[in-house]
């Protein structure tokens, strides 16, 4: 089957030395390939720490992988300058303190009259006499949605939410929700979600990926890697999700030690705290096999389950 | 004796547009060995409330009234030197954003350790052992390393732990606990929520939990208070909160939490107050679907009963159950 792929990462890495002289590394994104097509919402999920803001950054031109290329539309880096934007997650390291609302959500755009910008913030649910405030002002919430409102008033064609409600309450994230499956209709709005709310990348994303330990362990629709995960992670982060998302047939109960990072397992990453784990998943590692045509998996006993 | 007791405690910004009561008249208690959830719209006063309660409202906030009685003592009536003993040891925080809480230049191992200095004056040396194992206990891998990492080189839930790490240190009585978990997965969040537990099993520590997530809320706390616009709208046990809501702002709460695939979320309509200009009579007024004629006129007030109470005009005559 053929997709056209609006961003694409292929075989990326990221490594963050430790030291200057290099010994030792945080392998943070270490070969990784994920793909969006147009108009459609890719969520990627997994553990704190596993690489997900990092490709994102790398997703967004942010920072350059040590290995393997990013193609916007199949084209390399310099096309895409302005039609990627990425939301934080984090907003106050992304806000600068000493600027009026008016002027951070008017940067980045054409235009800059007061009317638009009031408009951008009425469409996140702030209130447009907010213009004049600092973003110290501001609540977690409402800061967050000034980002949000100066992504979107710069009409990119890819935007990368990092996290981008888990901040706010459960109405404004339902306004913000809305809003943003709002906009895809209407304007084609290509998302990648940053996400570890399992209950919201089951509700609005297309496709997810899974990841561990700086590699995709699975990837597929959301609904088939929801209702038939294949990945004893997967299966793990969904049994102990609170949210109301489909139970996995089997539950994988928290166990065992984390993976370093800097020294990861040998084989299969997550076999320190696989329940199934096998003499193979210690010396072999491996590889994304495919299920069906678009759902693949990282585990030698994928056929089992 | 109750250990945490606030008192129709009050805190406003003065700011040149005017004046944002953002927290306006909350009481609540802790018991020893409890767990308390707040939860509430975006900007209706949480960590207002949260850093009054330890004094750490700074300008343009002042707290304007009430009275934070810990162990019976008015914490607002001590002197700096006193209040500055008593925060970190004996109350200590989380605070939502990490990143304006851990200082760039220093690793995150000698922030945590500076926490045991100030409080105990030990050997920042033979500290290490102790940050270690502290880093294990909230999930950070290659902790013997990561001691030495810079907040920048640390992932946004990896900060938060850090954070949590931090308060947890020195076995504080009372824990205030802003949005602890909002950045971890799933996995992550319940093994620290299993931790608190634990703590909480082991010497009775008592957790104030801010979250936005009743779901996780639920997971943890014993009782439940809802804000909206500074004010606390709504008391109970968790389960008869998130089972039987009576505010029509915890209704709609309760109901934006509903997932469906592909659907439209449930929203409360209307946009958030204005704080600056809050409506008169009840102040959910103007988004409300069961507001009456009377509820522009509404003196807020508290309808109690033994398990907790409701701030709305529908409750009045009637007497929640
Ligand atoms: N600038 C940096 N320098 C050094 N290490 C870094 C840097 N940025 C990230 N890392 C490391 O890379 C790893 C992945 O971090 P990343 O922020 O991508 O994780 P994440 O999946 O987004 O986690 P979270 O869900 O907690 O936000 C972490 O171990 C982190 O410490
Ligand atoms: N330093 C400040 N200066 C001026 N106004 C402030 C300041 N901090 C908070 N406010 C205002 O006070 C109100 C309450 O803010 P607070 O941060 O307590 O809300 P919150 O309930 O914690 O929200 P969130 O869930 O988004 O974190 C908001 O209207 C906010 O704009
Ligand atoms: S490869 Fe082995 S250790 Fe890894 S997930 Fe599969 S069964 Fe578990
Ligand atoms: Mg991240
Ligand atoms: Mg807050």
């Amino acid at each position: 089957m053929q997709f056209m792929k609006i961003l694409e990462a292929v075989n990326v890495h990221k490594y963050f030395p430790l030291d200057i002289f290099g010994r030792k590394k945080i392998r943070a994104v270490d070969d990784v390939s994920v793909y969006v097509t147009p108009s459609e919402t890719l969520a990627i999920v997994g553990e704190s720490g596993s690489g997900k803001t990092t490709l994102g950054r790398i997703l967004s031109g942010l920072i350059k992988p040590d290995k393997g290329k990013i193609l916007y539309k199949g084209y390399g880096f310099n096309g895409f300058h302005g039609k990627v934007q990425m939301v934080f997650q984090n907003p106050d390291s992304s806000l600068d303190p000493s600027w009026q609302i008016y002027d951070i959500v008017s940067e980045a755009t054409n235009n800059k009259s007061l009317e638009s910008v009031a408009e951008a913030l009425e469409t996140v649910g702030l209130n447009p006499a907010y213009v004049t405030k600092y973003p110290y002002e501001l609540s977690g919430g409402e800061k967050q949605r000034v980002a949000i409102a100066r992504a979107i008033a710069t009409e990119p064609e890819v935007i990368i939410l990092d996290e981008p409600v888990s901040a706010l309450d459960a109405s404004i994230r339902a306004q913000i929700l809305n809003l943003l499956l709002d906009l895809q209709e209407k304007k084609g709005y290509t998302y990648v979600l940053i996400d570890h709310d399992l209950g919201r990348v089951w509700h609005i994303s297309d496709r997810v990926v899974v990841m561990y330990a700086g590699k995709v362990v699975e990837e597929g629709k959301t609904e088939e890697v929801f209702q038939n995960p294949k990945h004893p992670y997967t299966m793990m982060l969904l049994s102990a999700s609170t949210s109301s998302i489909p139970k996995p047939k089997i539950h994988v109960d928290i166990q065992g030690e984390l993976p370093s990072l800097i020294d990861p397992p040998s084989g299969c990453r997550f076999r320190t705290r696989c329940p199934f784990a096998q003499e193979k998943c210690k010396t072999e590692e491996p590889q994304l096999y495919s299920t069906s045509s678009e759902h693949k998996v990282a585990c030698h006993l994928f056929e089992k389950f | 004796m109750k250990l945490l007791e606030v008192e129709d405690l009050s805190v406003e910004y003065h700011l040149p547009q005017g004046k944002v009561k953002a927290v306006d008249e909350v009481s609540l208690t802790i018991d020893k060995g409890e767990v308390v959830g707040v939860v509430g719209e975006s900007g209706s006063g949480k960590s207002t409330l949260a850093h009054a309660v330890i004094r750490l409202v700074r300008p343009p906030g002042k707290i304007v009234g009430g009275r934070v009685l810990f162990n019976g003592q008015d914490l607002l009536k001590l002197n700096d030197e006193d209040i500055r003993k008593i925060r970190g040891k004996e109350i200590s925080m989380i605070f939502q954003d990490p990143s304006s809480y851990l200082n760039p230049v220093y690793p995150v191992g000698f922030q945590i350790a500076e926490v045991y200095e100030a409080h105990n004056n030990t050997n920042m040396k033979e500290l290490n052992g102790e940050v270690v194992s502290l880093l294990k206990k909230v999930r950070i891998t290659d902790s013997e390393v990561r001691v030495g990492s810079y907040p920048y080189e640390l992932s946004g839930g990896m900060k938060q732990r850090i954070l949590i790490a931090m308060a947890i240190a020195l076995k504080p009585k009372l824990l205030i606990a802003d949005e602890p978990t909002s950045a971890l997965d799933t996995t992550i969040q319940a093994e620290i929520l299993s931790l608190l537990n634990e703590l909480k099993e082991e010497y009775g520590l008592s957790i104030l939990f801010i979250s936005h997530d009743i779901g996780v809320v639920s997971k943890i706390a014993d009782r439940m208070i809802v804000m909206y616009a500074g004010k606390v709208v709504e008391e109970g046990p968790v389960r008869r909160i998130v089972e039987e809501p009576l505010h029509p702002y915890t209704k709609a709460l309760v109901l934006a939490t509903k997932t469906a695939r592909k659907k439209k979320l449930f929203s409360i309509p209307g946009t958030p107050p204005d704080m600056f200009n809050l409506p008169k009579g009840c102040t959910f007024y103007p988004r409300c679907p069961y507001a009456k004629e009377t509820c522009k006129e509404w003196n807020y007030k508290m309808i109690r009963d033994h398990e907790g109470g409701v701030a709305c005009a529908i409750y009045e005559n009637t007497g929640s159950s």
